[in-house]
């Protein structure tokens, strides 16, 4: 109580403190009203919703009955469904690996400075992002085709026969290289802005240091942006799990080769405007919606613990 | 900075150890060019590689060729679309018949199309935006109880030892590279340099409340040393 000088050195202190507010502030609340507002109306109630139809059952006699977990228990030991997701599993290991390593290595090149055109490489890179995804899948579509795309191409020039990139062994490669195709130019971008940002005085110490090229990309580069790493390869596991377009659309195209219960998300479309099963689709897409939830969740714990 | 390179999982024993003799009177007979020739590699324009845009290069290749395939096919009627080859223009030029078709296809639907695009893009930005707006703005401004916990939490004087390794420095760097160092490391010039390298605040690692105020990296180098910031915040009032 007596002791004076500690306030005075609070006065005197160059760190300007947070300026003091209510914990308890109402006024936090005012701003995000609107968008909780929103979210609830857009997103809580919809999940909601399918919820409560997941608990229900819709049959020929008897009519919408209250089934209870029924429906997550048949989804659980449903073959279509695990067989799906083993796909989209596949998918995920495969597909995202390759296309964010590709992704890393053109924005470290960009940001090396290396490279003659460097402006130019970004913006060409980028640009099949641009393409939507139902016109992307429909020129590789095209390109695929053995007869009259660019494959047929090929094999007529070169007189030899290349496998049937439609056909059931490589047609999950194909779309592989359709989603990679458009999103190496995304992903590259998250990466090199993320680079951008790294105070260049690092790279004069490292320099000072005698770090080598590859040990500026090791030491300084790569931990910098783990964070853009965690939330692309959170994306793309996203991505991955919801993987619906790229299929349902090459099936046209290949209906041997592409079933309705292809990935998790055309089952459960096939099941809701096909089948009518409005209430197991719902089960199989909250089923779905948790297991990706687990998965992203635990990426960004593992993603973010490594730093320590 | 040498206590805390230690702990850091990045440093490994064997570079730590392996700088032998000779690295390092190679490295002496090396000091002098070095100070004097920094500008040869500064970080800001290194030499262009050619190899290096070759292979990107390839990416690039990967990229575009599918959208000039599209091009081109845009310019063919359906017959030659199959018959020539997809990479290079056919005998038939269609690209204005084609266009032509899309925009009196089925009555000029496509403008139809254009026009629910825009709207689309126009309401879903707003629908996006007004709501989410302000929400991002408390993100950034208006702390609720848990940031105000975090940030009380950082009001410890000393960094705890597991605080340590959570700001990444150079350690390896630093210390395989500790016998060559052209400058020794208590020069004020080195100080400055290697400085930084402590505080590579990166902002998506430290505290939600800390990291969305947007604090640059010099703060936490106020925080690193016992000085304002243990005076003002960390005096107990009740002593």
């Amino acid at each position: 109580m007596t002791t004076l000088q500690p306030p005075v050195a609070v006065r005197r202190s160059p760190a300007p403190s947070p300026p003091k507010r209510s914990r308890r502030s109402w006024t936090g609340w005012g701003f995000i009203g609107p968008f909780v507002l929103v979210f609830a109306l857009v997103f809580l109630a919809p999940i909601v919703y399918s919820v409560y139809l997941s608990l229900f059952r819709d049959q020929l006699i008897g009519g919408t009955t209250f089934v209870g977990l029924d429906n997550y228990e048949q989804a659980l030991k449903d073959d279509q469904f695990w067989a799906s997701l083993g796909r989209v599993s596949l998918f995920l290991a495969v597909q995202v690996p390759v296309m964010l390593g590709i992704s890393l290595l053109i924005a470290l090149a960009l940001d090396s400075g290396r490279l003659y055109g460097k402006d130019f490489f970004r913006i060409a890179i980028f640009l099949p992002y641009a393409v939507p995804a139902v016109v992307a899948t429909l020129m590789w579509g095209f390109m695929y085709g053995t007869r009259f795309g660019l494959v047929g191409d090929i094999n007529e020039a070169f007189g030899i026969t290349l496998p049937d990139p439609l056909s059931t062994d490589l047609v999950l490669a194909s779309i592989g290289n359709i989603v990679t195709w458009e999103f190496v130019g995304y992903n590259m971008l998250i990466f090199y802005a993320a680079l951008r940002v790294i105070p260049h005085s690092l790279y004069e110490a490292a320099e000072i240091d005698g770090a080598g090229q590859f040990r500026v990309i090791t030491a300084i580069k790569l931990p910098a942006i783990r964070g853009a790493l965690v939330i692309a390869t959170i994306f793309s596991i996203i991505g991955s799990f919801q993987l619906f377009n790229e299929p349902n659309i090459l099936r046209q195209l290949a209906r041997n080769a592409i079933t309705t219960d292809y990935t998790p998300n055309f089952y459960t479309y096939s099941l809701s405007f096909n089948g009518q099963q409005h209430n197991y689709s719902a089960a199989v897409a909250i089923i779905m919606g948790l297991i990706t939830m687990v998965i992203a969740y635990v990426v960004q714990l593992r993603g973010m613990r490594k730093e320590a | 900075m040498s206590g805390t390179s230690s702990t850091s999982g990045m440093s490994s024993p064997a570079t730590t150890a392996s700088p032998p003799a000779s690295v390092h009177a190679a490295d002496a007979t090396k000091e002098a060019p070095r100070l004097r020739t920094p500008r040869r590699n500064t970080p800001g324009r290194p030499p262009r590689s050619v190899l290096l845009t070759v292979l990107t290069g390839l990416v690039l290749l990967y990229a575009v060729v599918p959208l000039v395939w599209l091009v081109i096919s845009a310019t063919k009627t359906q017959e030659g679309l199959a018959e020539s080859s997809g990479l290079w223009f056919g005998d038939d030029f269609a690209l204005w018949d084609n266009i032509s078709q899309t925009f009196t296809y089925n009555d000029g639907i496509f403008f139809r199309w254009l026009l629910n695009t825009l709207l689309y893009v126009v309401l879903g930005a707003a629908w996006c935006h007004l709501p989410g707006d302000p929400g991002r703005l408390r993100a950034g401004e208006v702390r609720l109880p848990r940031e105000a916990r975090g940030v009380r939490r950082g009001r410890r004087c000393r960094r705890r030892p597991g605080n340590r390794s959570r700001r990444p420095h150079l350690p390896d760097v630093q210390q395989d590279g500790s016998d060559r160092q052209p400058l020794g490391g208590d020069h004020p010039l080195a100080r400055l340099a290697l400085r930084p390298l402590s505080d590579v605040g990166l902002r998506d690692r430290g505290h939600p409340g800390r990291t969305s105020r947007g604090r640059p990296h010099r703060r936490s180098r106020m925080r690193r040393a016992p000085s304002s910031r243990s005076l003002c915040r960390c005096s107990p009032p009740a002593s």
